[in-house]
């Protein structure tokens, strides 16, 4: 089946019509398709968006390029030069696995669980600005110039969630809006898991119980006043100050403490292999050990993460830093993985990975071809990984030309390249995330189908 | 005794939230009712009879009905609201600055280094490579550190203005730590006027001119928020330098002090 363009009033149109049609005569048309394929609806799904910062170079990882196929010799026909050979620290050989996923030399741990990952290839992030492709993949909009328009997908699938958790939305170093969507959602921004424990333990020096009581008693009433319920950002400000006084009076922060010495933290600290020393709780490491936390002891719904950083390599930088930068991230989001999987969710038999759908991502990727001062520059093409909750793992979908590494269109259905196809861009992924969890009214105004062939059916 | 004081505070607790905030002020006095004629018609023509009324040949006029008619002329203007902007939360370098500005050179520190520096990233603080524009959102984020840095400055000033003598003294300027609301009610709330004054810049919230006679002591609606706070503060620590520790914090976390 081929999808065609449209827009939103089509789309919604379509889906109203092909709907009624479904309950008369037993599934026709794109929804009847999907129905019948019945993929996993989970309304329970927690979500960890992992940021590579600064345009990974997609060849070392997702996207792959064969040297026998791809090299010098023929490089000014292909335009794409995986550069292999010029690595510092790595033999260039690529990573085969058993369900058929090619990977680059600097995957590392995460190609363990290759039969749990669905890589999205040949993707479009329509621009070569660091902050556009950020914006767009968090909110799976273009933004307008630099300025994300609409909220972040993360405080979307917060807020449809509620408000049962003390941070519904927890974001470290990673950009978060909150454009439309209830105060709750906004997301507790850190630059770091230092910060975090800081903001999570009780202001000090401490007053007397009472006299908290009582200094929350006067703000509470202050905001009542008609003039406070006429302003948004003081009704704004009045709940985050109730969620802050929330926050550091149930003692989260013994759960971030990677550095405490007792045998959960020495676990943590093994498991997540996080680096010793200060600036260890800095790391992807330690980030992903906290996004573990925070999901797994229900404090927050959709935690975000900067998985790595230092990825834009214009230089000679490239190849020293640019692999093992993108592999720290990725070993990172490995842990998590196992340690996901490895943890029931709930006495259920299920595992919290299950429940929980990681989306690993960049702004853009890096030129095929090497510069003239042997780094790499932007390039729009894209690509991303995602596993879990309703996730189809061990498959590949889309793919970037053999010429120049360019995005192509696909079939969203089988995910082959398809010129009548759609060119997968961020909001298809996002979309893919809503209808798993059983949002498929395009309530995010996302405009795309989504990509049914990574969804789990 | 400790029944007698729960019960107490609790009093104190309910009075607050019936004297709640400035309600006084927000209260829309609508027009008073006309009594003079509001529709005169000539020859049915109201515009006609309005005219008669400006050019004083009224006295020439005939009204369907009478000269009182209970039908006005024009609909009844919208109701007015005082005018207000949005309000905005300051950026740091504004907080830094009105914290030092209202402790008189203090500022929130840790070994030597100003906190809001160390936490500027966290904060939104742009530093114009990955973030060019400050985020000025309320946060939970802010809130929490505020706080944190009001309690700092505020045990700070405490602590340095019992050793000042009388005339350079910020939080007890016009009440002495050893004055209570006991003994001197009156010193007390002098000094949440210009507490007030110096920390939210509001100069009217000694009086109330809108309160009925039987508002104690007719304080204006804001005071008396605060005199409750020193008043349960005082009961609960039996100590008015606490009682003025928890004021300095409370009026540092108030929106009136971090947005404008």
């Amino acid at each position: 089946m081929t999808y065609t363009k449209i827009n939103r009033r089509r789309f919604l149109q379509s889906s109203l019509a092909t709907g009624a049609g479904l309950g008369v005569f037993g599934g026709s048309g794109v929804l009847g398709a999907l129905a019948q394929r019945a993929p996993e609806v989970d309304k329970d799904i927690h979500y960890v968006f992992a940021y590579f910062s600064g345009g990974w170079d997609i060849l070392l990882g997702l996207d792959p390029r064969d040297p026998a196929q791809f090299n010098s010799g023929n490089m000014s026909q292909t335009r794409i030069q995986p550069g292999y050979e010029l690595l510092n620290g790595s033999d260039g050989q690529l990573i085969r696995t058993s369900s058929g996923l090619e990977f680059g030399p600097y995957i590392g741990m995460l190609a363990q669980h290759h039969d749990k990952l669905a890589v999205v290839r040949g993707m479009s992030m329509e621009t070569l600005t660091h902050e556009a492709g950020r914006r767009r993949f968090i909110t799976g909009k273009p933004p307008s110039g630099l300025l994300a328009r609409g909220s972040s997908m993360a405080t979307v699938f917060a807020a449809m969630h509620g408000a049962e958790q003390p941070i519904p939305n927890l974001s470290v170093r990673v950009e978060s809006y909150n454009i439309d969507q209830p105060n709750y959602a906004t997301a507790l921004r850190t630059q770091g898991v230092p910060d975090l424990i800081r903001a999570l333990r009780p202001s000090d020096p401490a007053l007397s119980r009472r006299q908290n009581v009582q200094l929350d008693q006067l703000l509470s009433t202050v905001a009542q006043c008609p003039t406070t319920l006429k302003s948004k950002s003081l009704i704004k400000a009045e709940e985050a100050r109730k969620q802050a006084l929330q926050m550091t009076t149930t003692q989260l922060d013994r759960l971030f403490d990677f550095q405490a010495n007792n045998s959960e933290m020495e676990q943590l600290r093994s498991e997540f292999a996080i680096p010793g020393g200060s600036a260890g709780l800095q790391s992807p490491e330690a980030q992903t050990a906290m996004a573990a936390q925070a999901i797994m002891n229900g404090i927050s719904r959709t935690v975000s993460i900067q998985a790595s950083g230092g990825l834009d390599t214009h230089f000679n930088d490239w190849e020293n830093d640019q692999g093992p930068r993108q592999q720290q991230g990725f070993d990172a989001i490995s842990r998590l993985i196992t340690k996901l999987e490895s943890s029931q969710y709930k006495d259920t038999g299920d595992s919290w990975l299950d429940h929980t759908v990681i989306v690993g991502f960049s702004e853009f990727s890096r030129t095929p071809m090497l510069n003239a001062r042997g780094g790499r520059d932007h390039s729009l093409t894209g690509a991303c990984f995602l596993a879990g909750a309703g996730i189809q793992g061990g498959v590949a979908v889309g793919a970037s030309s053999n010429r120049g590494m360019e995005p192509q269109a696909i079939n969203l259905s089988t995910g082959s390249v398809d010129l009548g196809g759609e060119v997968p861009k961020p909001e298809h992924v996002l979309q893919t995330l809503m209808f798993n969890a059983g949002h498929t009214g395009d309530e995010a105004d996302l405009r795309v189908y989504p990509i049914e062939a990574i969804r789990r059916g | 005794m400790k029944m007698l004081r729960i019960a107490a505070s609790s009093l104190l607790s309910l009075s607050l939230v019936s004297f709640g905030c400035d309600s006084a002020k927000q209260v829309y006095n609508p027009p008073v009712e006309q009594t003079a004629p509001t529709v005169l018609e000539v020859d049915g023509d109201p515009f006609l009879g309005k005219k008669a009324i400006e050019q004083g040949t009224l006295g020439e006029t005939t009204s369907h009905h009478n000269a009182f008619s209970q039908v006005s002329l024009m609909p009844k203007p919208p109701v007015e609201e005082a005018p207000y902007r949005n309000r905005r939360r300051m950026d740091l370098d504004q907080l830094t600055a009105s914290l030092k500005t209202v402790s008189d050179g203090l500022e929130w520190t840790v070994n030597g280094q100003n906190q809001f520096d160390v936490l500027a990233s966290t904060l939104g603080k742009p530093d114009f490579n990955t973030i060019t524009s400050e985020d000025l959102d309320p946060s939970a984020m802010f809130l929490k550190f505020l706080n944190d840095a009001s309690r700092d400055i505020c045990f700070q000033m405490v602590e340095r203005d019992l050793q000042r003598t009388v005339s350079t003294r910020v939080l007890f300027k016009h009440a002495t730590p050893e004055m209570t609301m006991a003994n001197n009610a009156n010193a007390i709330e002098i000094n949440l006027v210009y507490l007030l004054k110096r920390f939210h810049g509001m100069s009217s919230v000694a009086s109330c001119d809108d309160c009925d006679e039987d508002t104690p002591n007719a304080l204006g609606p804001e005071l008396q928020q605060w005199v409750w706070l020193y008043q349960a503060a005082e009961h609960v620590s039996s100590s008015p330098v606490d009682a003025w520790r928890t004021v300095c914090v409370a009026l540092i976390n108030h929106p009136d002090f971090y947005m404008y």
